[in-house]
């Protein structure tokens, strides 16, 4: 906790020397994970402080963009439907813009400190996610987008449920954000709103890059770039491991 | 927090992240997974495809992952266990060249099917109802045949048996003499034999061992005893070209993912292998046939029973 009070002070020092002075200011303790073979999901941390009491509201989105990552971009949502006893994929629906990673955390509920009117627009909260429908072969797109945040929330890139954020004395906050093995790569993006009076007074945007590194990547992006020799190579060692294990237990 | 405990907690917390899969998945899992299939794959000379695929898709590796990267797995498991069947003198090696360029053909006509069907989005279904319609049908035939089989070496002990049963095939041109197999026969016959179940490999992702050593036994003819160890010596030829097929079209190998396997695999294969050995054929047959029958249930009842999500999300341009 001292670190933490010194890394604000710190802060606290350096941003008058901007042009304007930020109501809220803050920060990650790391600004990157890196997903390595023992990745097994990451916490990360966040702090951060306010010139004046508020309340705060911080948001992680994940890469939007398709090639980001296993999830992200455009993805279409396909509902089974029962035919002659079977259950086939049926219909439908396609939605753009979709991130790849949703969390939320506020210092007090959000429907106490803004109105829903401002959650919309600052699409804060799960439910109030714009997901675009660019092609539908259903009339009932809802079920379908419904379908999207549960499924996503069930694989832990989507969490309902709002974060806490607390506050240390009337000036300092923290919280943090969890994220599972399964998180899409690319660069996510972090935005944290101070709020008075149902206002959003003053906001703070800065990027979290997630990337592969180390041993996963270097298999990752030879499996990506060189194809032929990634399969010739796991052949190779296919061959080689059942002859040794044939030599292992020859006699025995 | 005891020692037990701790240890428990050390030993099931071993998890790894895959890196072509994209996920982190427990070590323990994936070794018991590789060494039971193993296990399978040694007493019934089959590559455990069949099993592997569900599996590793049951405990959240991308479909598509999982079928490259269990071909590539199937790979280490042939190669240990033709080596333990050579030894044995148990290897056909022209017959399994004859079935390979049958089956090389026939798996490329596959891929071309697969993207085919991808195309209409019913591929899912087409596999589902591929496997429950082979395995449902190979088992139970093979199940009938066995239990027949059983109940005749109990009532006449040690009478020989026929070599085998000559049939329409004996009448196709391009006879060749397979002198492990004691064999005088069309190439015709294991040429399609190869070609069918090459086409089926690659539609069901699949080294397709379940299909071709019936279709050996009972359509070839050739002794149970070489059987295993000719199909494979051809799976590993077949399963190598699946691999960097894969490999360049879709980047779904998951090199680290079948190292894991492969080490569950070879073990377990080793195991089932020597167990094999000692149990009847018969037998083996009959346990074979039920494994297969429970599979074919088991996808059955998935493809019939309500599902427990009515949706699922396919992101666009990555992997289902």
């Amino acid at each position: 906790m001292r670190r933490f009070a010194a890394a604000m002070l710190i802060l606290a020092l350096l941003v008058p020397g901007t042009a304007r002075a930020k109501d809220i200011v803050a920060d990650l303790v790391v600004h990157r994970i890196e997903i390595t073979s023992g990745f097994s999901g990451a916490e990360l941390t966040l702090f951060g402080a306010v010139n004046e009491k508020g309340d705060a509201v911080a948001v992680v989105r994940g890469p939007t963009a398709p090639g980001g990552g296993l999830v992200g971009g455009t993805v279409e949502v396909r509902q089974k439907t029962r035919t002659l006893g079977i259950w086939m994929t049926g219909a439908h629906v396609r939605f753009e813009n979709v991130p790849g990673f949703y969390a939320i955390a506020a210092s007090r509920p959000l429907e106490e400190i803004l109105t829903f009117d401002m959650l919309d627009r600052y699409q804060l909260g799960i439910n109030e996610l714009k997901l675009p429908a660019v092609s539908a072969s259903a009339p009932n797109i809802s079920d379908y987008s419904a379908a999207l945040l549960r499924i996503r929330q069930r694989l832990g890139l989507y969490t309902a449920k709002v974060g806490h954020i607390s506050f240390i004395g009337d000036r300092l906050f923290r919280t943090s954000f969890a994220f599972p093995s399964t998180v899409p790569t690319g660069i996510y993006n972090v935005d944290v709103y101070l709020v008075r009076d149902g206002k959003i007074v003053d906001a703070q945007s800065f990027p979290l890059l997630v990337n592969r590194a180390g041993f996963s990547a270097d298999i990752y992006n030879f499996a990506h770039r060189n194809g032929a020799a990634y399969g010739v190579i796991a052949v190779l060692t296919a061959l080689l491991f059942g002859w040794i294990a044939h030599l292992a237990f020859r006699r025995r | 927090m005891n020692g037990l405990q701790a240890i428990s907690d050390w030993f099931f917390g071993l998890q790894i992240y895959l890196p072509i899969a994209e996920v982190s998945l427990n070590i323990v899992v994936l070794l018991a997974i590789g060494g039971g299939v193993g296990l399978l794959s040694g007493l019934f000379g089959v590559g455990g495809g069949f099993l592997m695929t569900p599996l590793l898709i049951f405990i959240g590796v991308p479909p598509a992952v999982a079928v490259a990267t269990q071909s590539n797995q199937v790979v280490a498991a042939s190669v240990s266990g033709v080596l333990a069947h050579w030894s044995r003198g148990n290897v056909d090696f022209k017959m399994g060249g004859v079935l390979l360029g049958g089956g090389l053909l026939g798996s490329s006509v596959g891929v071309l099917i697969f993207s085919l069907l991808k195309r209409f989005g019913q591929i899912d279904l087409v596999i589902a109802i591929a496997y429950v319609v082979t395995l449902g049908s190979i088992g139970t035939i093979m199940a009938v045949e066995s239990i027949n089989a059983l109940r005749q070496v109990r009532r006449r002990q040690g009478a020989p048996a026929k070599l085998h049963q000559h049939n329409w095939a004996q009448g196709l041109p391009f006879k060749m003499r397979f002198r492990k197999s004691r064999l005088y026969i069309s190439a015709v016959v294991p040429i399609a034999i190869g070609f069918v179940v090459g086409i089926m490999s690659a539609i069901m992702g699949v080294g397709g061992a379940f299909l071709m050593v019936p279709a050996m036994i009972y359509l070839l003819g050739m002794p149970t005893s070489i059987v295993i160890g000719t199909s494979l010596f051809q799976i590993i030829f077949v399963q190598a070209y699946v691999t960097i097929l894969q490999s360049v079209q879709n980047q779904t190998v998951d090199l680290l993912l079948a190292l894991i396997l492969t080490l569950g695999g070879v073990v377990g294969a080793q195991y089932g292998g020597r167990w094999g050995a000692k149990l009847p054929a018969e037998q083996l047959r009959l346990l074979m046939a039920l494994v297969v029958l429970v599979v074919a249930g088991g996808l059955l009842y998935e493809l019939v029973a309500m599902p427990r999500e009515l949706y699922a999300v396919i992101t666009l341009g990555g992997l289902s």
